[in-house]
């Protein structure tokens, strides 16, 4: 902090470099004598007249903070009324206007006005906006966490129903098979009776035990068709509830957040120009600071000449719900960005841009 | 829509052929070899030492400044006619055309630079078997045999070339076809002729090529006493020293767009230069054979396959045969006209060649920086985005590149409406930045009845036609395309028109262009190029196909010229070239590939392209197809940075590649090699400065400063910039040392990043890291940097130099200073410094190169840095108008280093600075 104070302050002197070194030499930490700098890394000793006279001396920069004669050095901008901050003193008098305040073009042919003014009131009104956005995001976000509890209950319950419906309809199959296996049976003990009665009764017997063996048979063929029935709606069930655990097996953020957003399948059919295009989910891939700040979809539609497709998506707070834009910076290499309230952070609200403006 | 189903279409073809190969690499069975090319076949049938061809004495005509003599072919009867001239300059030019040829024959316009001042030539003596002339100054004398006409070159006692010495010169004559004339007006049979294929009509895969005209093929053949090593004959992707031919194909010289090319081979690549260099201890000479025709080169040689030890057997024996390497030259059509640039040394045969067809153009110094492309910055905003990524991680560059995709559907000379709806906002942008942008203008057209370029061209009548008559049309990029006649000289001042400001929509001053498939590339043509009797006016595109692109540089470069009134220099890359082409640009080598031996390649092919006078060359750093390893990209940048064109580039379907996207440490190498290159750029300007002057290539192989040093002859992994720095860049995978030859008995080299000094005339093994690019200065040399590496070439305009005065064993160092405004042509009207820096007798001076030429500068002299100094005991500097002072300096004796802080002149003023 100490020498980013003293730094700012010669390099924000633009009139005349024996001023900045002037300022200087009111730092007495930085001289052994009262005409002599040392190099911050400590390497050299060099006299004071050799700060920032547009000759690099130190290794690492530190006599010149205010011209461009270091490779390595750093120019602090002031910037009064913005954000201060250093550009790489490569920057200094090159004929662009890098600092808002016009420091770091004291000795060119550039006109750089001041700006930081008019950037501070455009910052400050974004960084309000921003802060409204949080605010109004971070409400959404607590009643979609609220109602991803109701969702996830709802789901649970779902999930339970259709388990119990599974399991009846396997109760119910298991009861049909049994039933059919009875009648098969009762119809195999009947017909074996009669055939031992086989000989002089003639056409008689002979038409009851057709008639009983249709009868049998049909009672066995309903059986049949109800365990037909119960299987494909038993298929169905097992479909149902596969993808439901899957979709219940998803990480959807600390307090289930993310839960509303459809995960698996959370783009418009029209993205890519109507053209379909399937990618499949892949994972959370943000930093540890923020692991739900940004998703991965991969082995997505085979890639023309090779590769599948994949998408990047970050995700940033804001009032809606939307995908802000897509882009393609490399073949079938997607890069999204979107924008959800569930990705507001109260985290942010801490960091208090307001106050460094 | 329309133009997305045929763009589809292309690509789906090329798609196709590249799976129907199974494998990346070229499809050779696309490209025809010497057998399937009719008259490379007939001519190559041909055996030597049956020339049929007699000179006729008594025909000679000597003038003061040509020799005219008839020849005879004795099996047809049908005469040539010889021209010979002495050239100002130690050059002797060839003309064989047919006397009483039944049509005109094409020579080629436009690639000389003026007629060629001749010398007289005088006769010595005369029989009956032959003439001898003396070839003025140099005891150089011309011997003209007769039967069988010969021509032999000598000076002294050493014969320098001769020509038809093994009897294969060769001269199919126009004729009328037989089956269509009753009249045979010499009544002679040419049934054995007529036996032949391909004379009357030739077919290759699915093309048939009509010959009207008939065989029409030239050929000669060139024995050069005493060579072993020939180089030159660019573009293939080869070794520097050409190989022999006599198991294989020759070199074919015919612009192709090749798919994917293969490496190490002799197959036609994208631009043809049809310049052979011979060297030995002794000499170099060269050979301009200027034919825009199909050509193919053959090459053999006596101590080709002799081992070094039948080699020196052969010595020790006395049985050795001198070393001879004889060429032959074969083209399809056109005249012979054969430039004998007769040296003594390399540096007189640049001149020579420099004389004849130019100089490299000089360009504006921002091209000189880094370039930074790739196929496709997608929209404007990904534009701004990785302008922004450049600042960011603090990268400079000058260039931002826009490949076919900025346009409107392909439609050259047009932005794409939604993607680039602003182009004049972004280029402003970058102009912010003080940076620059390349836009594509390939020469296909569009055919579409909106596009205001294909209206005017077809209503102007500026097409190609076709065999009967029609319009060209072939398959390129945006679909049916129309390809104009560069040819035409009225074509090109209309093309160069549509680059005025108000014409090309959208353009600022900091737009530059890029002419791309100029071969030209015919998708759906034979060989992927354009039909042979395809007609530019009177001639077919058989007789000039190679200078098509020659020709399309030229046009656009003249365009960039006229758009400012003819103030600002011009930057035009091309990919398509021929003998001349330097005067207009810069070149590429094609679409390369992601692979470590195409790393290795694009030395030899700069090099080669440096001989014959194509200074500004680079190939496309990180490699066309295929993705690089983060290793490879960073050892391609390590070399581009060394090479004249430096430029990354990348295909469509590769992912990303800018410099910040392979981790920390890779992106610091990269820019730790950006930033050699930007440290450099007075001393690469002032190469470039020096090219324009003389010709002298500035990335040059070993051999032409060491001419002496037959360890140099072959050497294409290391290269020199200029004579000062010798690069070996590292091309290895994995490598952890390389070993470079450093030239020169009693010289020194300094590592310009260690300052160690190492003798000349040995194999250094130099242990490599990932940051290693070995680069040594040479002892006896002054270089100029700028160590204030910015944003871009144009922020560090006005800042400080410092000098590296490497000393050689006698103490003495010698540089030079160039600087002028850096982009118009005011350099002409003398409005430039150029200052000589010597140190002799302790003593460091600046004095004035140019004293008629002015230019103020405010750059000054921040740092002397000496290499191989001696401690000093008092450093004095003085300036002409001011006092003597003392200089500060550090001295680290355990590199023998003397550092002067500050010195503070002018650079444009007269000083010196004495050591005591």
């Amino acid at each position: 902090v100490f020498i980013n104070c003293s730094l700012r302050r010669f390099s924000s002197e633009v009139e005349k470099k024996t001023q900045r070194s002037f300022s200087l030499m009111l730092d007495k930490r930085f001289y052994r004598e009262r005409k002599s700098f040392l190099c911050i890394d400590g390497s050299k000793i060099i006299p004071s007249e050799q700060v920032n006279d547009d000759y690099c001396d130190c290794e690492d920069g530190s006599d010149e903070p205010g011209t461009s004669a270091c490779p390595r050095g750093r120019f602090y901008c002031t910037n009064l009324g913005y954000r201060p901050h250093y550009i790489p003193s490569s920057r200094v008098n090159d004929g662009i206007c890098d600092c808002c305040d016009a420091s770091d073009e004291y000795n060119s042919h550039a006109h750089c006005p001041n700006t930081c003014w008019n950037l501070g009131q455009r910052e400050r009104a974004y960084v309000e906006g921003q802060m409204r956005t949080l605010d109004e995001g971070l409400r959404l976000k607590q009643q979609l966490i609220e109602e991803g509890v109701l969702l996830w209950r709802e789901k649970q319950a779902q999930l339970g129903e259709l388990q119990q419906v599974s399991e009846d309809l396997q109760l119910k199959l298991e009861e049909h098979r049994r039933k059919k296996h009875e009648a098969e049976r009762l119809k195999e003990q009947a017909l074996k009776a009669l055939e031992a009665r086989d000989g002089g009764e003639g056409h008689f017997f002979f038409n009851l035990l057709y008639q009983l063996k249709g009868i049998l048979n049909q009672n066995i063929f309903k059986i049949f068709l109800k365990m037909r029935a119960l299987g494909l709606l038993l298929t169905l069930c097992f479909g149902f509830l596969s993808d439901l655990q899957k979709k219940l097996a998803i990480d959807y953020g600390a307090n289930r957040e993310f839960l509303f957003l459809n995960i698996l399948t959370p783009f418009p059919p029209d993205l890519f120009h109507s053209k379909h295009i399937f990618l499949v989910w892949g994972t959370w891939s943000g930093t540890p600071k923020n692991q739900y700040g940004q998703m991965v979809y991969e082995n997505g539609e085979p890639c023309w000449q090779g590769g599948s497709r994949s998408a990047t998506v970050t995700l940033t707070c804001g009032t809606e719900t939307a995908l802000r834009s897509v882009k393609e910076p490399s073949k079938c290499q997607y890069i999204m960005d979107f924008q959800t309230p569930v990705a507001c952070q109260p985290v942010l609200k801490q960091q208090g841009i307001h106050s460094e403006l | 829509p329309v133009s997305n189903s045929y763009e589809m279409t292309a690509v789906l073809v090329l798609w196709l052929v590249a799976c129907l190969t199974g494998t990346w690499a070229v499809d050779r069975g696309n490209f025809k070899t010497c057998d399937q090319s009719s008259f490379c076949k007939r001519q190559r049938a041909l055996k030597p030492g049956e020339s049929p061809y007699r000179a006729l004495l008594e025909t000679m005509e000597l003038t003061n400044t040509r020799l005219t003599l008839q020849l005879i072919n004795d099996n047809n009867k049908v005469r040539l006619l010889l021209e010979l001239y002495r050239l100002q300059g130690n050059i002797t030019r060839v003309k064989i055309n047919e006397l009483k040829p039944l049509k005109p024959r094409y020579e080629v316009p436009d690639v000389l630079v003026r007629e060629p001042p001749t010398e007289p030539l005088s006769l010595l003596s005369q029989d009956e078997n032959g003439v001898v002339l003396s070839l003025g100054a140099e005891a150089q004398r011309v011997i003209v045999s007769a039967r069988p006409f010969r021509l032999d070159i000598v000076e002294g006692r050493d014969v320098l070339m001769s020509l038809n010495s093994r009897g294969l010169l060769a001269f199919e004559h126009l004729r009328m076809r037989k089956d269509t004339s009753q009249t045979e007006q010499d009544g002679e049979t040419e049934d054995e002729d007529e036996k032949e294929d391909g004379m009357w009509e030739e077919t290759f895969k699915s093309h048939t090529d009509s010959k009207p005209n008939g065989p029409s093929a030239i050929s000669l053949d060139f024995s050069l006493p005493g060579v072993e090593h020939v180089y030159g004959i660019p573009e293939h992707a080869d070794t520097l020293r050409l190989k022999t031919t006599d198991n294989g194909d020759p070199y074919r010289l015919y612009n192709l767009d090749v798919f994917q090319y293969e490496l190490y081979n002799p197959m036609a690549l994208y631009g043809a230069v049809p310049v052979m260099l011979a060297h030995s201890a002794q000499r170099t000479t060269g050979i301009f054979w200027l034919n825009a025709a199909e050509t193919w080169v053959d090459i053999s040689s006596n101590t080709a396959g002799k081992t070094v030890f039948g080699k020196m057997l052969d010595y020790v024996q006395g049985s050795s045969e001198t070393p001879q390497t004889d060429v032959r030259w074969i083209s399809e059509s056109g005249i012979i006209d054969v430039f004998l640039m007769l040296g003594p040394t390399a540096k007189d045969v640049f001149a020579q060649y420099a004389s004849l067809t130019g100089t490299q153009s000089f360009p504006p110094l921002t091209a000189v920086g880094y370039h930074q492309c790739r196929w496709n910055y997608n929209d404007q905003e990904d534009v701004k985005a990785v302008d922004a990524g450049f600042d960011e991680h603090d990268i400079p560059y000058d260039f931002i590149w826009l490949d076919i995709e900025h346009t409107d559907g392909k439609r050259y000379f047009t932005w794409d409406p939604h993607k680039f709806a602003s182009p004049k906002e972004m280029l402003q942008g970058i102009m912010d930045k003080k940076r620059k942008m390349v836009a594509i203008v390939d020469p296909h057209i569009k055919v579409d009845n909106n596009y205001k370029i294909h209206n005017e061209i077809r209503s102007r009548g500026y097409y190609i036609k076709n065999k009967d008559g029609g319009d060209y049309e072939g398959w390129c990029w945006p679909g049916s395309a129309g390809y104009p006649d560069f040819t035409r000289e009225d074509m090109r001042a209309w093309w160069a028109s549509m680059f005025a400001y108000d014409q090309y929509e959208g353009t600022m001053e900091n737009l530059y262009t890029w002419n791309d498939m100029n071969e030209p590339s015919v998708f759906n043509g034979p060989e992927v190029t354009m039909h042979k009797d395809a007609m530019h006016g009177a001639w077919e595109h058989r007789d000039l196909h190679n200078i098509y692109g020659f020709y399309v540089q030229m046009a656009t470069a003249e365009g960039l010229v006229q758009r400012s009134g003819g103030v600002e220099r011009p930057f035009v890359l091309t990919r398509a070239f021929f003998a001349g082409s330097q005067r207009y640009g810069a070149v590429w080598t094609g679409d390369n590939a992601a692979e470590w031996d195409h790393l290795k390649i694009s030395i030899p092919m700069c090099l080669s392209l440096g001989l014959v006078g194509i200074s500004f060359c680079g190939a496309d750093v990180g490699g066309f197809f295929k993705s690089p390893s983060a290793e490879l990209l960073v050892r391609w940048y390590q070399t581009g940075a060394y090479q004249p064109f430096f430029r990354a580039h990348a295909h469509l379907d590769t992912p990303r590649r800018e410099p910040w996207l392979f981790g920390p440490e890779n992106t610091a190498l990269i820019r730790e090699a950006v930033r050699q290159r930007y440290t450099l750029l007075p001393y690469w300007y002032q190469q470039f400065y020096h090219a324009h002057r003389t010709g002298e290539p500035i990335m040059r192989p070993l051999w032409v400063e060491y001419p002496q040093d037959p360890a140099t002859f072959a050497l294409d992994d290391e290269f020199l910039i200029g004579r000062d720095l010798l690069v070996h860049p590292v091309t290895e995978e994995g490598s952890r040392g390389v070993t470079a030859y450093l030239p020169g008995k009693d010289e020194v080299w300094f590592d310009v990043h260690t300052f160690q000094k190492h003798n000349g005339a040995q194999n250094l093994y130099i242990p490599v890291t990932m940051s290693s690019i070995p680069v040594f200065q040479r002892g006896g040399s002054i270089i100029p940097r700028k160590l204030r590496v910015r944003r871009s070439s144009s922020c560090m305009e006005h800042d400080p130099y410092t000098l590296f005065v490497a000393l050689n064993p006698q103490r003495t160092a010698e540089g030079e200073l160039y600087e002028d405004d850096g982009h118009t042509f005011n350099y002409e009207k003398k409005e430039f410094l150029h200052r000589r820096l010597s140190f002799v007798n302790n003593a460091l001076s600046s004095v004035n190169l140019a004293p008629d030429a002015t230019f103020t500068t405010q750059s000054w002299i921040e740092r002397i840095v000496l290499l191989g100094a001696r401690k000093p005991s008092r450093v004095s500097m003085k300036t002409a108008d001011g006092p003597e002072n003392q200089l500060e300096f550090d001295y680290d004796s355990s590199t023998s280093v003397l550092t002067l802080r500050k010195p503070g002149m002018n650079a444009g003023a007269d000083w010196t600075v004495n050591f005591e």
